[in-house]
């Protein structure tokens, strides 16, 4: 088993990135797929903030191929995860702990989707189709690929 | 049943701004086969968003370049008997486990000092079967 990660830096100002992975040549299939999108949480802040029920939540849609012949083996819209949980209700006892700001935490685990693509070439295509609106001025951010491969 | 005992190990790491630092665990020669990783750090937020790194166990490769952080990383609301990352049974072999962490730009996180305390669970026997 190899777990192997694809970084894919996209501007907001990419409308559409098509990118290639190369696998290793033993790789027999891929059995398990993540996509999550880095440095959008200034997207999620002021979305939060600014909250007006007209921008999308949406930060893009990502595609792969694994060869010609099975077409599409993944497809994934990439949405804002609302994993930020306010605990400040919890204020009067964990106010000892945070004494100078708000509780927050992450509920969201990030897991590896289970799938099961037999490889017949070692090379995987796809593309990324950015989604977040001008407004929140982001110069860039990152989707990251993780494959789990399984080897011969 | 088994009676193999388990062998915790940690190793500290300094991030650098934008750079990748490396370090070595050398695990105790009793250990026989590393079964789990976890990652806890004095920044929780900083190594959550910023860190990534890559893990070899004798020369093998357990997490690519680019893994991040935040996957091996869990809270307070994650029971303590789950708090490992699970990587089946692997040979430490000559018993050193390289660490190679990696900051990078973030936004809303700007860079602050940061450590990241990488904890290595090994076993002095093979596992047997139950």
């Amino acid at each position: 088993m190899k777990t192997l990660v694809h970084t894919l830096t996209v501007t907001q100002t990419t409308k559409r990135q098509m990118f290639k992975i190369s696998l290793p040549r033993n790789a027999k299939s891929i059995v398990g797929v993540m996509v999550r999108v880095r440095n959008v949480e200034k997207f999620n802040a002021e979305w939060r903030r600014e909250f007006t029920g007209y921008y999308s939540e949406n930060v893009g849609t990502v595609w792969m191929n694994a060869s010609n012949e099975q077409g599409c083996f993944y497809s994934q819209d990439l949405n804002l995860l609302r994993d930020f949980y306010n605990q400040d209700f919890l204020k009067p006892i964990n106010g000892f702990f945070f004494p100078n700001g708000e509780g927050w935490y992450h509920g969201k685990r990030d897991e590896f989707l289970s799938i099961d693509v037999p490889l017949k070439c070692h090379q995987l295509e796809g593309y990324f189709e950015g989604n977040v609106p001008f407004i929140f001025e982001l110069e860039s951010y990152e989707v990251k690929i993780y494959l789990k491969l399984s080897l011969s | 049943m088994n009676n193999y005992k388990i062998i915790k190990e940690h190793i500290d790491i300094d991030a650098v701004e934008g750079g990748t630092v490396k370090a070595q665990l050398e695990l105790e020669k009793n250990a026989k086969y590393l079964i789990g990783i976890a990652i806890t750090s004095d920044r929780d937020e900083l190594a959550y968003h910023r860190g990534s790194q890559k893990i070899l166990i004798n020369d093998r490769e357990l997490f690519p370049e680019g893994y991040e952080t935040r996957l091996l990383m869990s809270g307070l609301n994650v029971s303590p008997d789950d708090r490992m990352a699970s990587i089946g049974s692997i040979p430490t072999g000559n018993g050193k486990l390289d660490v190679w962490l990696t900051d990078s730009f973030h936004d809303y996180y700007p860079f602050a000092a940061y450590r990241i305390r990488v904890y290595a669970y090994s076993i002095t026997e093979e596992p047997s079967a139950p």
